[in-house]
C-alpha cells in the first residue's frame, strides 16, 4: 500500500459519499419533515439519469441536458406528488411503504418500456474528460473531481437554505414538530410540496451527475436507496448535517473497506481465506457501522433538534 | 436463459420425458455426472469461454495477472477457468459484490500494482460500469484487458468508444466469414436495427437444430428417432463447424475477439485469432452417456 493509492481511495470514498449525500438529503428531508417513507426516492434518482441520457443526447451539451433533465424531473416529481404521495401523508408507514414499493416496480418497468432494458450511458462532457496525475503516476479522472465539487456546492447551498432562510426555518421546525408548525398557521401542505419537489430534484441531480460514470439501467436506484437509508439512519433522520456526515462515513468506510480489507486480513491468515473473508466482511462493513451507531446513539449521530 | 434459471427448470422438464435444448446456459453440473440424454446445449460449456482468455494470456507470455469477478458461483467458476490455463502469478483475485456500481477503488489498485494483464468477468451493467471507468481512469491502451461476457453486442451500445480494442472470447462474432452467417447478420440488422450478439446466433442455431431433427425424424412421434437426429446436429451452423459431444455439449472452435467500431458507427466484436480448435469441455469425461 502506497500513499498515492491511499489518497486515491480516500478521494473515491469522498466521491461515493457525495453521491450518497445528494440522494440521502432529499430522503431525510421527506422522511424527517413529512414523516413519509418514500421508497420511490431511488427510482427518482434513476429517472434523473435516464432524463440526462435523453436530454444530453438531444441537445449535445451536458450542462444544457442537465438543466433540462432537472426541470423534467421536477415536473414528474410534482405530478407524482399530486397523483400518489399527497393521498398517503396521513396514512401509516406500512401503507406508504407498500404504495411507494409499487411505484418502484411501476417505474422500473416503465423505464424498460420507454428506454429498453439494455444499459445506456452519457458521455463525459469534453471539458471535464481529462485526468489529473496524482502521486506514483496514478491518474484521477477530472470528472470525479467535478462531481465532488458540485456535491460540496449543493451541500453548501442546502446549508444556507436550511439555516439562513425562512423556508429553511419552517423545514427545521417541521422536522422537529410538524403538527405544531401547522397549528401556528403555516400552510403545511405547501411546505410538504416544496420539500418533496426539492428532494426529487436532488435525487435527479445525483442520478444525472452519476450517469457519465455509472451504467444507466433499470433498477440502478434500488441499490443506492438501501445505502441512502443506511446514511440517514447513521446521520439522524431529518437532519441535513447528519446526512452529510453519515454519507461521508458510509462512502469512506465502504471504499476503504473494499480496498484494504484483504491486505489487512492477510496479516493474520492465508491468502485464499483472507480473500473469502475480506469479500464477505467488506460488504458487511457499513451495516456493522450502522448497527454500532444504532446501539450507541439510536437517534443517529447528528439528529434534528426535538427528535432526540 | 441464465444458468440458475436452467437449473430450476431442468429437472421437471427432463423428468416429463421432453427434450431440453439450452440456447445459452451451459453449466458444468449438467456436462459431467449430471448429463442427460435429452439435454442439448447449442452455446458452449460455461468454463470454456474463460479458458479461452486464460490460454491467450498464457500464450502471450504475460507473467502477472489481476483477475476480477462478481462474488457468486459463476464468478468463482470463471476465475477457476481462467487459472486452468494461465500459469503466471495472480497479483490479486477480487470478488466484487454483485451490486457493485463503482469500481474506482479496484481501478486504483490495478494502476498501482501494474499487472501485465487484467482479466474480468463482469456481465451486464457491471461490465458497462467497469469498462467506462477503466477508460476514464486512463487505463485504456496501457494494460491489456481480457474479459468474458463483459464486452459484447449487448453491452457495447452503452460502452461505445470506451470498449474499442478490448479483448474477449467467443465461438462466433458478427464478422464471421461464411455465407450463412453474413446472410443472418444482414437480415437481423434489417429487422431489428441492432447488431446481433452471440446470444442471437446461439438461439438461431438452436431453432435450426430442432428443425433439422424434426425433419429427419419425420415428425415428433418417435422420441428415439428425434434424439438420434439431434445428436447428429445435421444443420448449417452460423459458426461453420458444429458437432455434439457425448454429453450433449458442442465440440467447436473458440476465438479471441476484439471490440471495434464499424464504418457505419455501430459497435461489434470481431474475430482476431483462433485459440482452441475442436475443443471439447473438460467435464465430458465424467458423463456416463455414450
Amino acid at each position: 500500500m502506497t500513499t498515492g493509492l491511499l489518497i486515491v481511495q480516500i478521494l473515491n470514498g469522498l466521491q461515493l459519499g457525495i453521491l450518497l449525500f445528494l440522494v440521502a438529503a432529499g430522503l431525510t428531508l421527506v422522511f424527517g419533515v413529512m414523516d413519509f417513507i418514500n421508497l420511490a426516492h431511488g427510482v427518482q434518482y434513476m429517472l434523473g439519469a435516464y432524463l440526462a441520457v435523453t436530454f444530453v443526447g438531444i441537445t449535445g451539451s451536458f450542462v444544457l441536458g442537465l438543466v433540462l433533465a432537472l426541470a423534467a424531473a421536477l415536473v414528474i416529481g410534482l405530478a407524482l406528488e399530486f397523483l400518489v404521495f399527497r393521498h398517503l401523508y396521513a396514512r401509516d408507514h406500512l401503507d406508504q411503504v407498500l404504495a411507494t414499493f409499487g411505484l418502484i416496480l411501476l417505474l422500473n418497468q416503465g423505464v424498460k418500456m420507454l428506454w429498453g432494458a439494455a444499459p445506456l450511458s452519457v458521455p463525459v462532457p469534453a471539458f471535464l474528460s481529462g485526468n489529473v496525475a496524482l502521486l506514483d503516476g496514478i491518474l484521477y479522472p477530472t470528472y470525479r473531481f467535478a462531481l465532488i465539487g458540485s456535491g460540496l456546492a449543493v451541500g453548501a447551498l442546502l446549508w444556507f437554505i436550511v439555516e439562513k432562510t425562512r423556508t429553511g426555518m419552517l423545514l427545521r421546525a417541521g422536522a422537529s414538530n410538524a403538527p405544531m408548525v401547522s397549528a401556528l398557521g403555516v400552510d403545511i401542505n405547501k411546505l410538504f410540496m416544496i420539500v418533496f419537489a426539492f428532494g426529487t430534484m436532488l435525487a435527479a441531480f445525483a442520478g444525472a451527475m452519476a450517469a457519465p460514470i455509472l451504467s444507466v439501467e433499470p433498477g440502478m436506484g434500488d441499490n443506492i436507496l438501501i445505502l441512502a437509508f443506511v446514511v440517514i439512519v447513521v446521520g439522524g433522520i431529518g437532519s441535513i448535517r447528519g446526512a452529510f456526515v453519515g454519507a461521508l462515513i458510509v462512502g469512506l468506510v465502504d471504499t476503504l473497506g473494499r480496498s484494504f480489507m484483504n491486505d489487512l486480513l492477510r496479516l493474520f491468515m492465508s491468502a485464499p481465506s483472507a480473500r473469502a473473508a475480506g469479500a464477505a466482511l467488506s460488504s458487511m462493513l457499513i451495516y456493522l457501522v450502522m448497527a454500532i451507531v444504532l446501539f450507541v446513539r439510536p437517534e443517529g449521530l447528528l439528529p434534528s433538534k426535538g427528535r432526540a | 436463459m441464465f444458468s440458475n434459471i436452467l437449473g430450476a427448470i431442468a429437472k421437471p422438464v427432463l423428468d416429463s420425458g421432453a427434450f431440453l435444448i439450452s440456447p445459452n446456459a451451459g453449466p458444468s453440473t449438467m456436462a459431467g455426472k449430471g448429463c442427460h440424454q435429452n439435454f442439448f446445449v447449442t452455446s458452449y460449456q460455461n468454463d470454456q469461454v474463460h479458458e479461452v482468455l486464460g490460454k491467450h494470456a498464457q500464450d502471450q507470455g504475460y507473467k502477472r495477472a489481476y483477475i476480477i469477478a462478481p462474488n457468486y458461483q459463476a464468478g468463482k467458476d470463471s476465475l477457476a477457468g481462467f487459472k486452468r490455463y494461465f500459469k503466471g502469478e495472480i497479483v490479486d483475485e477480487v470478488y466484487a459484490p454483485l451490486t457493485s456500481m463503482d469500481f474506482a477503488s479496484d481501478l486504483a489498485k490495478i494502476a498501482s500494482t501494474k499487472p501485465d494483464v487484467v482479466f474480468a468477468f463482469l456481465p451486464g451493467g457491471l461490465g458497462v460500469n467497469f469498462v467506462k471507468q477503466w477508460s476514464q481512469a486512463g487505463l485504456q491502451g496501457k494494460i491489456p484487458f481480457l474479459s468474458a461476457f463483459t464486452v459484447d453486442e449487448s453491452t457495447l451500445p452503452a460502452q461505445q468508444d470506451a470498449a474499442v480494442g478490448l479483448f474477449g472470447g467467443m465461438t462466433w462474432a458478427p464478422n464471421m466469414d461464411n455465407p450463412q452467417s453474413k446472410k443472418f447478420v444482414s437480415a437481423y440488422e434489417a429487422a431489428y436495427k441492432i447488431v446481433p450478439g452471440s446470444y442471437a446466433m446461439q438461439a438461431y442455431d438452436a431453432a435450426m437444430l430442432i428443425d433439422s431433427a424434426i425433419k429427419a425424424a419425420g415428425g415428433t412421434a418417435d422420441k428415439a428417432k428425434i434424439r438420434a437426429a439431434l445428436k447428429k446436429a445435421d444443420f448449417t451452423s452460423l459458426r461453420g463447424k458444429f458437432k455434439f459431444n457425448t454429453n450433449g455439449y458442442p465440440i467447436q472452435d473458440f476465438y479471441l475477439v476484439k471490440a471495434a467500431k464499424r464504418a457505419d458507427g455501430k459497435f461489434q466484436t470481431e474475430i482476431v485469432s483462433k485459440v482452441f480448435t475442436d475443443y471439447a469441455d473438460p467435464h465430458a469425461k465424467d458423463c456416463a452417456l455414450k
